[in-house]
């Protein structure tokens, strides 16, 4: 056992690709157990941990998001948003809350959140004079909704290997998605005056709403199929993702007549691309998993958990504390299907409801993209801006400060998750 | 030596542009096959359940064949601080010594997944009734040109910090 952490943790500190580490440590577990016998296994389960059909969804979803930048649609959206908020103080970081939530509603993972506003948006607050940390800050902790807001890679993954329905889980993250946008307007609404943020000067008006609303409108149709399929049952959550690439090439070529056949080669690679990364992780980690599960490490994990409370707040918190600590460190892939064993059973433990567990687990990582040092949007929003990472994080701590408040009301008030669920799939 | 260095980078790149096509043709028939799954299901109602399957190949030969794509491109990013702390010099020899490692881990894989893929030849896929050589095949492919890709950026970057490379 100490010889693969010892592996794990080390390669991963000096800095190999987190799919190699998981597929290196896996490696050496299976030798540790079983000899030269056992080596066999690594390509098998390398193999098996991708062959879910359920796992689909992800490139599907990653290809509809890649479209839709491409076409412009983003720009249009923000449109939409400024129409909406711009007039308030602090409009534009206003706009690139509520534009988070519209896009949330077609990507699946916050570092297309974060690349899309940090091109667009945080030149715009820029030019408008909001100071550049400031606009950063907003963008990554906008960033957070996309993923919590369906659709999302990581409930895709959590759901297809704890055997929780994907549609609950996607149902079970609107609410938690608005609660975030929510508690971010609120603190910039609160710190609006004393920071001097800008005020756009444009009043809002009904006719530029509607303006907005035509020029946007086949662009907000797409979270609405996309949830609606899937939320009332009409289709699977795989078949929604194919039918958003259907939709968002139609617009792109059809409609937007954007999309070149280059534009369209280049998605297919990039969609690839991205899913391959992706995946080689998923892989690996089903090496290491293996071992992980042979040893009963998760439930000798789970028992440790226990042994310090078995009061369900207390171990709530233990597990987001855990959460949010790993993420900061590791790929919040990686996190989540190493973790998901240990902590599956260890929420039904304590009584918790599957989805509302898989919820809480997968919030909890996604603001863990955002922590220093090595949060993936943080490391997204400075590439494409070339701000300084301590100059953003300055900003940004009151944001992580209130979405961890947010992740803990979500984990600890289960009504209010499971209302959209209940509501909408009967649960 | 320049001249040998050229030539490698040279057939990494074409490789690359192979391999990268290849995987725009997977991910677009992924695309049309689960169209026409949708299709079939809920409109032409004609019952056919291959679909299902042969998506799920697809997909993972597609993800698979894209490995060795991000290795080319240095996509698979790993955690920067400690190389970033240590001086030029050593951070080189790391980075170089960690190339040493993933190639070592991609030839593994390459190997024992040949293995694998034989034994596929006596398995057939539940619906399809394919042999499960095909999809096995993915796993061994992806290993063997991984490690050449990582080969090829080894000798490309020695070391050099080569974060987020992108094909010229």
């Amino acid at each position: 056992m100490s010889l693969v952490a010892l592996l794990f943790f080390g390669l991963m500190l000096l800095g190999l690709p987190i799919g190699y580490v998981l597929g290196v440590a896996g490696v050496a577990g299976l030798l540790q157990v079983g000899g030269h016998n056992f080596l066999a296994m690594a390509p098998k389960r390398f193999f098996e941990g991708l062959d879910l059909f359920t796992f689909l969804a992800m490139p599907f979803f990653i290809m509809a998001g890649e479209i839709m930048n491409r076409t412009g649609i983003t720009t249009r959206i923000v449109g939409f948003a400024d129409a909406l908020v711009g007039h308030w103080r602090g409009g534009l970081a206003h706009t690139n809350m509520v534009a988070s939530v519209i896009f949330a509603g077609m990507t699946g993972a916050a570092v297309s959140d974060t690349a899309a506003f940090g091109n667009t948006l945080v030149p715009a607050m820029v030019r408008q004079g909001y100071s550049r940390p400031f606009s950063c800050a907003v963008t990554v902790a906008g960033s957070i909704i996309g993923p919590t807001i369906p659709p999302s890679n990581l409930m895709i993954i959590y759901g297809s290997l704890m055997g929780v329905s994907i549609a609950g889980m996607f149902a079970a993250g609107i609410l938690p998605g608005l609660l975030i946008c929510l508690v971010c307007m609120l603190y910039i609404a609160a710190v609006g005056r004393r920071k001097g943020l800008p005020v756009s000067g444009e009043r809002f008006s009904l006719r530029r709403l509607l303006k907005s609303l035509r020029e946007s409108f086949l662009a907000l149709l797409m979270p609405a199929i996309i949830l609606g399929g899937i939320l009332l049952g009409v289709v699977t959550p795989t078949e929604a993702a194919a039918v958003a690439v259907f939709y968002a090439f139609f617009l792109g070529v059809f409609v937007f007549r954007s999309l070149s056949v280059q534009a369209v080669y280049q998605t297919l690679v990039r969609t690839s691309l991205i899913t391959g990364v992706v995946f080689l992780i998923i892989a690996s980690a089903s090496i290491l998993s293996w071992w992980m599960t042979f040893l009963q490490i998760p439930q000798s994990l789970a028992k440790l958990f226990l042994s310090i409370s078995r009061n369900p707040q207390v171990v709530i918190a233990l597990i987001l504390s855990l959460l949010l600590v790993i993420g900061m460190f590791m790929d919040i892939n990686a996190a989540l299907i190493i973790l998901a064993p240990v902590l599956g059973p260890l929420t039904q433990a304590i009584g918790m409801d599957p989805v509302h567990a898989g919820v809480m687990i997968v919030l909890a990582l996604n603001i863990s993209l955002m922590t220093p040092p090595v949060g993936a949007c943080l490391f997204v929003i400075c590439s494409i801006t070339g701000e300084r990472l301590e100059a953003i994080a300055r900003e940004l701590w009151p944001f992580i400060l209130l979405e961890v408040g947010a992740l803990f009301l979500v984990a600890f008030w289960p009504s209010f998750t499971l209302f959209m669920p209940r509501l909408l799939l009967g649960r | 030596m320049e001249r040998l260095l050229r030539r490698v980078e040279a057939f990494g790149a074409a490789l690359n542009r192979g391999i990268e096509c290849l995987c725009a043709l997977l991910m677009a028939a992924l695309v049309l096959v689960i169209g026409f799954e949708v299709l079939q299901r809920y409109l032409l109602h004609l019952g056919l359940t291959w679909g299902e399957e042969l998506s799920r190949y697809l997909m993972i030969w597609a993800a698979l064949l894209a490995v060795p794509v991000g290795a080319y491109r240095r996509e698979h990013v790993g955690l920067r601080f400690v190389q970033n702390a240590l001086p030029a010099r050593a951070g080189r020899v790391l980075r170089f010594a960690l190339d040493l490692v993933g190639f070592a881990f991609f030839v593994f894989l390459a190997v024992y997944g040949v293995g694998m893929a034989a034994a596929g030849a006596t398995q057939y896929a539940t619906i399809f009734g394919m042999t499960m050589v095909v999809p096995f095949a993915s796993v061994p492919a992806c290993g063997a040109l991984t490690a050449l890709q990582i080969l090829v950026t080894l000798l490309r970057d020695r070391g050099e910090d080569a974060a987020g490379w992108k094909a010229a």
